[in-house]
């Protein structure tokens, strides 16, 4: 009863307010215009193109993913006198990913012990934020939970780094970035100057909040597959579960949660100068993604054991059954990240819209291995990274077709680089393989593109987005989308994958179509 | 020379310097200037006795359509193309009545406009140290364009426009609701300071700040754009993409592309909205219309679908006709044609052709009159009707003024910082 009090209170809060409206329109404004709300809701499906044969028994449908989601944001303004204004921002979410509900064998093949948080959400996931923002003349201060967007380049992140990514059910290019990000319990800080530059200061504060980025679950739609990772049992058949998936459970149960000890900190300068946008940001983190101390190489060791053992039955009650160990084995460590942000406008260039971030991870923690594979003697690194992305942005008009088909209205095409280099690299790291890496390579780098057009009268839109890595990994999804009046969108598209890389297959072979409904109000 | 011929050539030049006397009296700026006085306005009041109160629709717009832009005629004659109801699809005709500014508007024209200092090129040179109406007896296109351009539409003011893009006869519409602030940093008339900010490192001319809360996708999306006093420069705009949270610098090539599905440009904006001198300016002569000037929306009857509204009240008007060519090639327009209000300089009509110099767009501008916090009346666009005459296709857009002559707008409130006091 205790964990249904917040939704009861939020549901009956949205119908005493909607049965006192009195108007309904897309945008909802009440209490004389002191509350304003919006929101959506979604219904997601990923209906895979072509099951690969190994993947027959953990799917009886072809509908891999099918997610029903619902948003409501409202700002309640408290107070509006002279330059002080406080007002308060809530946003509730709700959400449920029902193909295991029609797959049974796809139900089964998901991890006991997050098929529940993979479900719904957990915790106060219910809440994407919630804080008080209070703004006095230059001076605002939002306390609360937020999500804080300080990048802004398309499909890669390079100087957003504030909040971590919630990676179960989509990546960027399928997802918006605020939908996948986790807000965190923060003290924000900005104020406007009168200096030269119209400098503007920024400080972050998160006093001990932490989430880790949370991994797809094994054998979902964005997750890996148990095939994939999985010791060859004496016993024959496959585990329940790899040991991929064994590895990222105990990442989970490893983080440290709330703890004063976990405070990140950041502080960032915007100015203007000599018609260019610019920003210089310095950020004191905990990073996202679990690695292995030092001190914990032989728990490591340890823990991989009990997996295997337990697949090669060497207790010999013929269950699989291996279970966690109370002791730590990752951990994650604190390293710093400072970066810089660049925007300007060509007028009479042929793309006239630039950006540019970098970053430079200071200490950023890493695991490496005698043998350059996942396999062997860890040891715990420090290495320090630089990288940046560069987008150009602009509106065309192409002859006749813009006019004639299009109503006027131009394609707006923005076309990105991103590239990253670990200093003093060595074959012995062991690196994500969202990073894009070669394998031995000390650099990635990876273009995206997005492509989008408005046309019979904006009720319709197309969009062509993707990316290519160069070591021969990309992504395309061509997106149609109508929108006939006020509140119904629909959507289809069709996000393919692929990659020449052997190391490195990413989402290969999880080519699908694409539906969405979603009603804004 | 003879003393006999220099005495004369003396009393010539006496007699040319009595002549000339009383055209220097006589140059005292006359304003406000009334679009019909003496024969006219016993004429106009002629023919309003029979006009005035009547309901004009496809039945009788004939006898009125040398007063309305041909494409408009058409419209009313072809209800059922233009989605409006085939027995109830009018516009009614009030009496002329004589639009008189603020008295800081009269004050700014009477004592500027003597002191304006224009080039070679057709520029002002103390452009930004003048206000009120530049030319109040105007006599070229480019005079004419310069009061349209020195309207500050009272100094400063807060509206919500809002309003459905609409393929006729088709009942389901998308529509916009935006929030909008402007200031004007120069050519201020009625709110202090006058004529100018004195403190404008920046030089700019104008300040607008939207909030848009329609279509839903856009909900919470931000935006202003800075306007320079320098003509050479560029708008600066920025937008706080509220999905995305992002905010992005607006890129030039926007001032071009159609807005949300509508028959608008961005540089459309009450009948052209960038420098006066991107263009150049043609007086054609002037055209008796019917505008709507006084403009009530609320009064308005339209069924989903309908192009134009009807109820609209028009009443005579002697505007003056330019033509306006973009000095750019490429533009998307061939040329504009402005009607422009005698009385207000504001425009009545716009239509624009297409690169055939094919009628593409007309557009009605709708203007009301309300009241400034400083005293008197301002008469400041309170709508668009925009008719895409080749795609048969419609925009309606329409303001309601919150307030006008602020005399508390934050000048912050065009800051990238004030862009993101948002969710």
């Amino acid at each position: 009863m205790r964990g249904l009090r917040l939704p009861i209170v939020v549901v009956t809060l949205i119908v005493c307010l909607f049965a006192s409206s009195e108007k309904s329109q897309a945008y909802i404004s009440l209490l004389d215009g002191d509350l304003e709300i919006n929101g959506f809701f979604k219904e997601q499906m990923f209906i895979r193109t072509a099951m690969p044969r190994e993947e027959g028994d953990i799917h009886k449908s072809d509908i891999d993913f099918w997610r029903t989601n619902f948003i409501i944001e409202g700002l309640y303004k408290l107070k509006q006198d002279g330059d002080l204004t406080i007002n308060l921002f809530g946003g509730f979410k709700y959400y449920y990913e029902k193909s295991p509900a029609i797959d049974s064998e796809k139900k089964r093949s998901i991890n006991r012990w997050n098929y529940d948080k993979y479900l719904r959400p957990y915790d106060d996931d219910l809440l994407s934020e919630l804080y008080v923002d209070f703004q006095y003349g230059p001076l605002q201060l939002k306390v609360g939970k937020q999500i804080v967007v300080w990048g802004e380049t398309n499909l890669k992140q390079t100087a957003d780094i504030i909040n971590p990514l919630d990676l179960r059910y989509g990546s960027p290019g399928t997802e918006a970035w605020e939908d996948i990000k986790l807000g965190l319990y923060m003290i924000r800080g900005l104020y406007q100057t009168d200096l030269p530059g119209q400098l503007n200061f920024e400080f972050i504060f998160i006093p001990g909040d932490f989430e880790a980025v949370r991994l797809p679950n094994e054998n979902t739609y964005q997750g890996g597959k148990t095939y994939q990772s999985t010791v060859d049992p004496l016993n024959g058949g496959l585990p329940d579960f790899g040991i991929a998936e064994w590895a990222m459970e105990k990442a989970r149960r490893d983080e440290p949660g709330w703890n004063i000890s976990n405070w990140e900190a950041g502080i960032k300068l915007r100015g203007y100068t000599w018609n260019v946008d610019w920003s210089v940001f310095y950020f004191n983190t905990i990073n996202d993604a679990p690695t292995i101390s030092d001190s914990d190489i032989n728990a490591f060791k340890d823990f991989g054991a009990i997996y295997v053992l337990d697949a090669f039955d060497s207790d010999g009650d013929g269950v699989f059954n291996p279970q966690y160990p109370d002791y730590k084995v990752f951990s994650f460590k604190r390293y710093e990240v400072i970066g810089a942000t660049f925007q300007t406008r060509f007028e009479n260039f042929p793309v006239s819209e630039w950006r540019l971030e970098s970053f430079y991870l200071i200490g950023e923690p890493l695991n490496a291995t005698n043998s350059g594979t996942q396999f062997g003697t860890y040891k715990g690194v420090r290495k320090d990274t630089f990288g940046f992305g560069l987008e150009g942005r602009d509106y065309y008009r192409i002859p006749y077709i813009t006019h004639n088909w299009f109503d006027d209205k131009k394609m707006a095409v923005s076309v990105s680089i991103f590239y990253e280099k670990i200093l003093g690299f060595s074959r012995e790291l062991i690196l994500r393989k969202g990073r894009g890496h070669r394998t031995g390579d000390s650099h990635a780098s990876e273009i995206t593109w997005s492509f989008s057009q408005q046309f019979f009268r904006a009720k319709w839109f197309a969009m062509f987005t993707g990316s290519y890595n160069f070591i021969g990994k990309w992504f395309v999804l061509p997106v149609l989308s109508y929108a006939p009046g006020e509140h119904w969108r629909f959507e289809a598209g069709l996000p393919l994958y692929g990659s020449s890389a052997s190391s490195n297959r990413g989402l290969n072979e999880k080519d699908s179509v694409l539906l969405r409904v979603r009603y804004e109000f | 020379m003879s003393q006999k011929n220099s005495n004369r050539i003396k009393l010539l030049a006496f007699m040319a310097l009595l002549l000339f006397l009383p055209m220097h009296v006589s140059a005292e700026v006359v304003y406000p200037v009334p679009s019909y006085e003496n024969d006219a306005l016993t004429k106009v009041r002629s023919w309003e006795k029979n006009w005035a109160g009547k309901k004009v629709d496809k039945t009788n717009i004939d006898q009125v359509s040398e007063y309305l832009p041909d494409s408009f005629v058409q419209i009313y004659k072809d209800a059922e193309k233009w989605g409006a109801p085939q027995d109830n699809f009018y516009f009614m005709i009030k009496p002329y009545e004589q639009f008189v500014d603020t008295q800081g508007m009269i004050d700014a024209t009477k004592k500027y406009s003597p002191l304006v200092k224009m080039n070679a090129t057709g520029w002002i040179e103390n452009y930004a140290d003048l206000a009120g109406v530049p030319f109040p007896a105007p006599k070229t296109g480019e005079e004419l364009a310069w009061n349209f351009d020195f309207n500050t539409h009272g100094d400063a003011n807060h509206y919500r426009n809002s309003g459905p893009v609409i393929t006729p006869g088709q009942a389901v519409e998308r529509s916009t609701l935006t929030e909008r602030w402007e200031l004007y940093f120069i050519h201020r008339v009625d709110v202090q300071p006058l004529p100018k900010y004195e403190k404008n490192k920046k030089g700019i001319h104008r300040g607008m700040f939207q909030h848009m809360f329609k279509p839903p996708e856009s909900n919470n999306t931000r935006f202003f754009n800075l306007r320079y006093i320098d003509p050479e420069a560029s708008d600066d705009g920025y937008m706080y993409y509220a999905p995305f949270r992002r905010v992005r610098r607006i890129s030039v090539g926007q001032r071009t592309d159609t807005i949300d599905g509508s028959d608008f440009i961005y540089d459309d904006e009450y009948g052209w909205d960038g420098h006066v001198q991107r263009n150049t300016y043609k007086l054609i002569g002037r055209k008796e219309m019917l505008a709507s000037r006084r403009t009530d929306t609320t009064k308005f009857e339209r069924i989903p679908g309908q192009a134009v509204p009807s109820n609209i009240v028009r009443e005579r008007v002697s505007t003056y006709v330019v033509e306006v060519k973009n000095k750019d090639p490429n533009y998307i327009y061939s040329k504009r044609i402005w009607y422009v209000d005698p009385e207000t300089y504001l425009l009545n009509w716009t239509e624009i052709y297409d690169d055939l110099g094919k009628l593409w767009k007309c557009f009605e501008v709708l203007n009301t009159e309300f009241p400034s916090l400083m005293g008197g009346t301002k008469i400041v666009p309170s709508g668009y009707i925009t008719i895409d005459m080749q795609r048969s296709h419609a925009a309606n857009l329409m303001i309601n003024y919150e307030e006008i002559g602020l005399e508390k707008v934050n000048k912050r409130m065009f800051s990238i910082s004030n862009l993101q006091k948002t969710y």
